[in-house]
């Protein structure tokens, strides 16, 4: 056993110091130069353009914006072309699509939270390399009730048709932002190292990168992998179209070439949400999207409602569901109104 | 207050600066240190506060007890008080739940139909850590190792320092204590130290552990596991938990040193061990040596033949496993690790000579699956996942981006590889000669790693839950 220690204070003085801070201010001098060397050093890699551009494989979003860009631009024999929100990037399976001779298409949908105009961009893209031709614009009772969208996925989508850098979402750190390290990540590191994905995401797609490729191969379907919970969704059945949404259907189609027929379908609601009118509301709503758009033909008869079973959150089907919805939506494509 | 969040900076700037700015007098250096530390605790929840202060307060007054008893028999009483109202405080907020889910089970699997009784506990942060600080002192003075406080404000500044109190080091009362009532030597080698340990820490928890982090979820998130995933997962998580835990012992240690403080190194590079042995010297060495002071050799240590010791290191690595968690992957994690350790101990022992290891390598790759394995057990949630995960090892086919899964956790797994390696040939003994310019550039470019990752996940540390 050792002997006891004794914890009785000697001196009231809790520190005594060494004056000698010379070599501590010279290490923490050599630190704050080095960050900011390496902070200007990259400056530099910047403005020469001597690093390449961000990549687009950082998160779902930017990975969807980023791909379907590149799909737009490329040209394929594609017959139809689906532009739209997240309803569309789901629930239209190109694969179903152009089974037995059937329909064609690319599907070029994109997220909610972007506006009509920019659906009408990508449409605009799309058709410079293919001609004019056939645009389907898929879009759900709940993006068109959003009051507004999303200025920072705006920007993207528009820079990446502008040929400008592009600035991903921004980090949460502005240090590394002011000290471009950001651009170093975004630049450099992401196009290394894969970037794992989120939340369902990734379960499913597991990588940005795997995300890309799955999107390359489907020619631009997404798979959903969660399943619809009614209890769990805040939702609610009383839609609207928000004021935004007319000048954005103008302007959406103001960017199609001429002789270019549009379409456009409103996808279905679970269920559980849809309220007693929902039918007759998605009419009023057609005919007046009909109306802005200057639609020529209309796909009659796709469901409005469909079951809870079906779906896998209020706007996106499951797999299952998308491609028997893409069946019904085959025949109507080839029957026509 | 997590010490890899902007909170945490701002908190230990301006407790560094009142620190150094307030009067050198001990008295009040170690009141500021307990307001501090009870301000750092009481940012999760002040509810908190006042269990930490009823705990501690409790062992503050039997440690007196224990010393002013004149009879053995008196000593021992209020001995038994410090371990019942510690361990009894830790049963029930940490294990209570566990145990009776546990009978539950067991009763309805006997056909007795119970109602369960629904407790909602919340685990206070950091439980696990000061009650065996807590404990350890109280047993210390029943041991006449060290004398009992008398000042409150230094024995609450020595429970509560906040750089360890919430996932340790675990110290002694004979080594920190006595830190609050001498007066420190504070050197600009201790500053110099502190900042480099502390660059070191935050790099490899923001810049190792939080990357390697969302790779390991994917892998043990997966409904259907496959072979390289599970492996990839694993490897993944072992060095998540040692970036996570070693990062934040690392900054621990670095802010106290930048107050003038030593804290207890708490892991050595356990990755470079080529014995199950060598890695518990490396591994969380403070809970290590709890274990084997208060616990192992109480209960007999080596002294009392081979079997017996056999059984004393299963039992006592069965307890570590459920000290750090309520759950039954933990005891098993401890008791594989404890079966390992007794094993390697009688083959030590019993091993025909020239029985060795030859091959270059063979001796670590050995202790890598041993320890791995048990890592699959520590992550899975419950021990049907593991063994699913195990029966993952015979299918080959994982989804399309098991490669991508491979790739960047190699990238994570050599992250770790350089850390082990260059603290190994470079300790701060060694460090600390070098000049202050290439000091300086290290911990300048650790600084750009930590910034490039610094916010992008903000993951809690691992031990926070033990």
């Amino acid at each position: 056993m050792r002997p006891q220690q004794e914890l009785k204070a000697p001196s009231m003085i809790s520190h005594t110091y060494e004056p000698e801070w010379k070599q501590a201010g010279l290490s923490g001098l050599w630190t704050v130069v080095t960050v900011l060397a390496v902070a200007v050093m990259l400056q530099v890699g910047i403005s020469m353009k001597a690093l390449p551009p961000a990549s687009l494989r950082q998160d779902p979003d930017s990975v969807i914006l980023g791909t379907k860009g590149r799909m737009a631009r490329e040209k394929d024999s594609a017959a139809v072309v689906f532009v739209g929100d997240s309803s569309c990037l789901v629930n239209v399976d190109m694969a179903t699509l152009s089974e037995a001779g059937g329909v064609r298409g690319v599907n070029l949908g994109l997220l909610s939270y972007l506006s009509i105009d920019s659906f009408g961009r990508i449409a605009q893209e799309a058709l410079a390399v293919r001609g004019p031709g056939r645009i389907v614009l898929v879009v759900h009772p709940e993006a068109l009730r959003l009051a507004a969208v999303s200025p920072p996925h705006e920007k993207l989508l528009a820079a990446i048709f502008d040929d400008v850098p592009v600035e991903i979402w921004g980090s949460p750190n502005p240090v590394a932002r002011i000290l471009g390290f950001d651009e170093f990540r975004d630049r450099v590191v992401n196009r290394i190292i894969p970037e794992p994905l989120r939340g369902a995401f990734g379960a499913h797609y597991g990588f940005s990168g795997d995300l890309e490729k799955e999107l390359l191969r489907s020619r631009g379907t997404m798979r959903e992998a969660r399943i619809f919970d009614p209890k769990g969704e805040t939702a609610s059945g009383e839609y609207r179209l928000a004021k935004r949404i007319e000048s954005e259907c103008r302007g959406f189609r103001g960017r199609l070439p001429v002789g270019t027929r549009v379409r456009i379908i409103i996808s279905p609601v679970p269920a559980s949400i849809a309220r007693k009118n929902h039918e007759s509301q998605m009419a009023d709503f057609q005919a007046r999207l009909e109306n802005w758009l200057g639609a020529d033909l209309w796909v009659s008869k796709m469901p409005s409602v469909l079951p809870d079973s079906q779906f896998a959150t209020v706007t996106h089907l499951l797999p299952e569901a998308s491609i028997q919805y893409s069946q019904v939506l085959r025949k109507r494509l080839i029957e026509g109104p | 207050m997590i010490f890899s969040t902007n909170p945490f900076l701002l908190f230990f700037v301006a407790v560094t600066l009142l620190y150094w700015l307030v009067s050198r007098r001990a008295s009040h250096r170690n009141l500021l240190l307990f307001a501090v530390s009870l301000f750092f605790y009481g940012w999760w929840d002040w509810r908190f506060v006042g269990l930490l202060l009823v705990t501690g307060g409790l062992d503050f007054y039997v440690a007196q007890r224990i010393e002013d008893s004149r009879e053995d028999r008196g000593r021992r009483r209020w001995l038994w008080v410090s371990l019942a109202s510690n361990l009894g405080g830790l049963g029930f907020f940490k294990y209570a739940g566990f145990f009776i889910d546990s009978a539950s089970v067991l009763l309805t699997k006997m056909g007795i139909l119970w109602s369960r009784p629904m407790l909602e506990i919340v685990l206070p942060a950091g439980i696990s850590f000061y009650t065996f600080q807590a404990l350890g002192y109280a047993i210390d003075v029943y041991r006449r190792q060290i004398r009992a406080e008398r000042d409150p404000i230094r024995y609450f500044a020595f429970l509560t320092f906040f750089p360890q109190l919430v996932a340790g080091p675990i110290e002694r009362a004979s080594f920190l204590m006595t830190q609050f009532v001498e007066p420190r030597r504070v050197s600009q080698a201790l500053v110099q130290q502190g900042v480099w340990l502390m660059a070191w820490g935050f790099f490899m928890k923001v810049g190792i552990a939080d990357y390697l982090a969302p790779l390991v979820d994917l892998a043990f998130g997966s409904v259907a596991p496959w072979r390289m995933g599970v492996i990839a997962g694993t490897l993944a998580f072992g060095g998540q938990i040692y970036c996570d835990f070693a990062g934040y012992s690392t900054i621990a240690r670095g802010v106290a040193n930048t107050m003038g403080f030593e804290l207890s190194p708490n892991f050595s590079q356990p990755y470079l061990s080529s014995s199950i042995q060598e890695f518990w010297r490396r591994w969380h060495q403070t809970l290590s040596t709890w274990f084997r002071d208060y616990v192992y050799i109480p209960m007999g240590g080596d002294r009392a033949g081979d079997a017996r010791t056999f059984i004393n290191v299963v039992a006592t690595f069965t307890l570590a496993g459920l000290w750090h968690g309520a759950n039954w992957t933990f005891v098993f994690w401890g008791l594989w690790h404890g079966l390992a350790l007794g094993f390697y101990r009688l083959w030590q022992r019993f091993r025909p000579a020239g029985w060795e290891i030859r091959i270059p390598g063979l001796s670590w790759l050995v202790t890598m699956a041993v320890v791995a394995l048990g890592w699959l057990f520590f992550r899975a949630r419950s021990l049907d996942q593991a063994l699913s995960m195990l029966r993952g090892l015979g299918v080959p086919d994982g989804p399309a981006w098991s490669g991508s899964l491979v790739t960047a956790v190699a990238w994570g797994l050599a992250g770790v590889a350089v850390v082990d390696v260059f603290q190994r040939r470079c300790p701060w003994s060694r460090v600390k000669d070098w000049s202050p310019m290439l000091r300086g550039v290290i911990q300048g470019v650790l600084v750009v790693l930590i910034i490039s990752r610094w916010g992008k996940t903000a993951s809690s540390f691992i031990y926070f839950q033990f």
